[in-house]
């Protein structure tokens, strides 16, 4: 039998108490579930403590150490060192920097105050590699995926079976297959075969750079490109 | 005329202006120079480059760089096939004074043809440049969606556009003359990136931030970190800060094409059922009993 509601507010007090004491404890600490986390973070070794952005952990906490924030290469704040502490409890101290030959770690090894104050490293092809986010950053190439306006060979399933890729202008990708007119030494191989393996080894024949839809290569990727393409493919 | 006619015509305009206003594909122009022109205050020890907007073929052209007077300075030239990046060393300290260089025209690799060269002229004053540059790093990240005319594939093309606050930066022979090198930390295109990859080179931003665009491919956390360079090579701090935010894939729609036939895939056999499925939903839509209208 359902009891009134006064009955059923006393026979819960315990419950409704502690969902008080919850929401009054998430209105101190300002957090709600689902409220952890941000679109956009910043990651940075020498930030201890929160900003308007939510800041993910980094491998030291650096000079600036004690709960505040410290920027690179900026001494520690005077006074402000364990500030975060609760009045009375004993003061966190910093762990004392013992020097090391810097290296690129996301940490100040040399404690300097700067993280990974390394200089450029000269590539084999060209260019440099710099520490970056506590890694050597990759050697450059002179494009990212393509060289600016050239053309690979692709295949369609229909109509003449032939098409074309060009490359964006900003080297970052290659237009859709567009259906084009194969060369007259492969316009009798796609009439017959269409779409096949046969039609993307005349391409291949016929020295132009191909998508190796076919597998031709039989690595398991079908979205490389085989052939000519010294023109192509950013070295 | 109607409004519609109007925008109709308008957009059109912009887009063939736009066209016009673009380089034509895959052509190298001089697009970035250190120094910058008409730059003051550079160090007498600079190392010059001019960097090319797109990759290009170097045959031994030489810049030629003269003083005030337009007596010819002796240098050595290099080019970085890598970088596309052409750099001058002068073989002595510059004296101080007012200098012009002129920066080749470079061929391209595609069909872009030569590229345009530029002349510029700074001033050398009394400075050499030694400690290395402080930067504090990135400080903000926001992105959007770009969907602008590519003169290669001449379609619209998808880029996310990340734009990153650069944060203070210091330099003895000034803060304007460091170039900022942004690196790609996190790409959800290729979330198994041996090392961060540089995707931008500019000069320092007067406004305090620099766009970024990024392939629209596959959406997800991307992160940026960027270090500064002086004009002699130093490399300053602020690379260990990262800044990262989660992307959204565009809600575009390219349109209805066969696809191509892959023995991997299932596309086919969703395309079927996708069809299937319309269809009967238009069958019922036909059988479904009308609603009389409503009596007002």
């Amino acid at each position: 039998m359902a009891l009134p509601i006064v009955c059923q507010v006393k026979k819960f007090r315990g419950v409704a108490l502690g969902l008080v004491l919850l929401a009054v404890a998430c209105a101190r600490t300002g957090l709600y579930p689902g409220d952890l986390g941000d679109e956009s973070t910043i990651t940075d070794p020498n930030v201890t403590t929160g900003g308007a952005a939510s800041i993910a952990g980094g491998p030291q906490g650096g000079a600036g150490a004690g709960g505040m924030p410290q920027l690179a290469g900026m001494p520690p704040i005077a006074g402000m060192a364990g500030m975060a502490g609760v009045a009375g409890a004993p003061v966190p101290v910093p762990p004392e920097c013992m020097p090391s030959s810097e290296t690129c770690n996301g940490r100040d090894d040399d404690c300097n105050g700067a993280v990974d104050d390394l200089p450029a490293e000269a590539c084999p092809g060209g260019g440099f590699r710099f520490c970056v986010a506590g890694r050597l950053s990759e050697c450059p190439r002179r494009c990212e995926v393509c060289v600016p306006g050239s053309i690979r060979v692709c295949q369609n399933s229909f109509c003449s079976f032939w098409g074309e890729q060009e490359c964006s202008a900003d080297g970052l990708g290659f237009s859709h297959c567009r259906e084009a007119t194969p060369p007259s030494a492969c316009a009798d191989v796609a009439r017959q075969f269409k779409d096949s393996v046969e039609l993307e080894q005349c391409c291949l024949d016929q020295g132009y750079c191909c998508v190796d839809s076919q597998d031709l290569d039989h690595d398991g990727n079908r979205r490389e490109m085989i052939g000519e393409c010294r023109d192509v493919v950013c070295q | 005329m109607s409004a519609a006619r109007a925008i109709t015509l308008g957009a059109s305009v912009l887009l063939v202006t736009g066209s016009l206003a673009a380089a034509p594909c895959g052509r190298p122009d001089v697009d970035q120079t250190f120094p910058y022109d008409g730059a003051k205050s550079v160090p007498s020890n600079a190392l010059l480059s001019a960097h090319y907007s797109a990759p290009a073929l170097y045959s031994e052209e030489g810049v030629m760089l003269t003083d005030a007077a337009g007596a010819e300075i002796a240098v050595t030239t290099t080019f970085d096939k890598a970088e596309n990046v052409v750099r001058v060393q002068p073989d002595a300290a510059l004296a101080d004074g007012t200098y012009t260089a002129e920066w080749p025209t470079l061929r391209g690799l595609s069909e872009g043809g030569v590229g345009l060269g530029k002349t510029t002229k700074f001033t050398v004053q009394g400075v050499t440049d030694a400690a290395r540059p402080t930067f504090v790093g990135l400080t903000q990240i926001d992105w959007d969606l770009s969907r602008s005319h590519d003169d290669c594939t001449d379609r619209q093309e998808n880029r996310f556009v990340f734009k990153l606050k650069v944060g203070a930066a210091t330099d003895d022979a000034g803060p304007d003359l460091l170039s900022l090198s942004v690196f790609q930390t996190k790409d959800p295109l290729n979330p198994e990136q041996s090392g961060p990859n540089k995707v931008a080179l500019s000069t320092w931003s007067e406004d305090g931030t620099v766009e970024v665009k990024r392939p629209a491919g596959n959406a997800g956390e991307t992160c940026f970190a960027a270090i500064a360079q002086d004009l002699v090579g130093n490399v300053s701090g602020g690379g260990e800060r990262e800044v990262c935010v989660k992307t959204q894939k565009p809600p575009f729609f390219d349109g209805c094409s066969v696809l191509p036939r892959d023995p991997g895939s299932s596309h086919g056999a969703l395309f079927i059922l996708l069809a299937a499925l319309g269809s009967r939903v238009a069958a019922r839509g036909r059988r479904a009993p009308r609603r009389p209208a409503r009596a007002r």
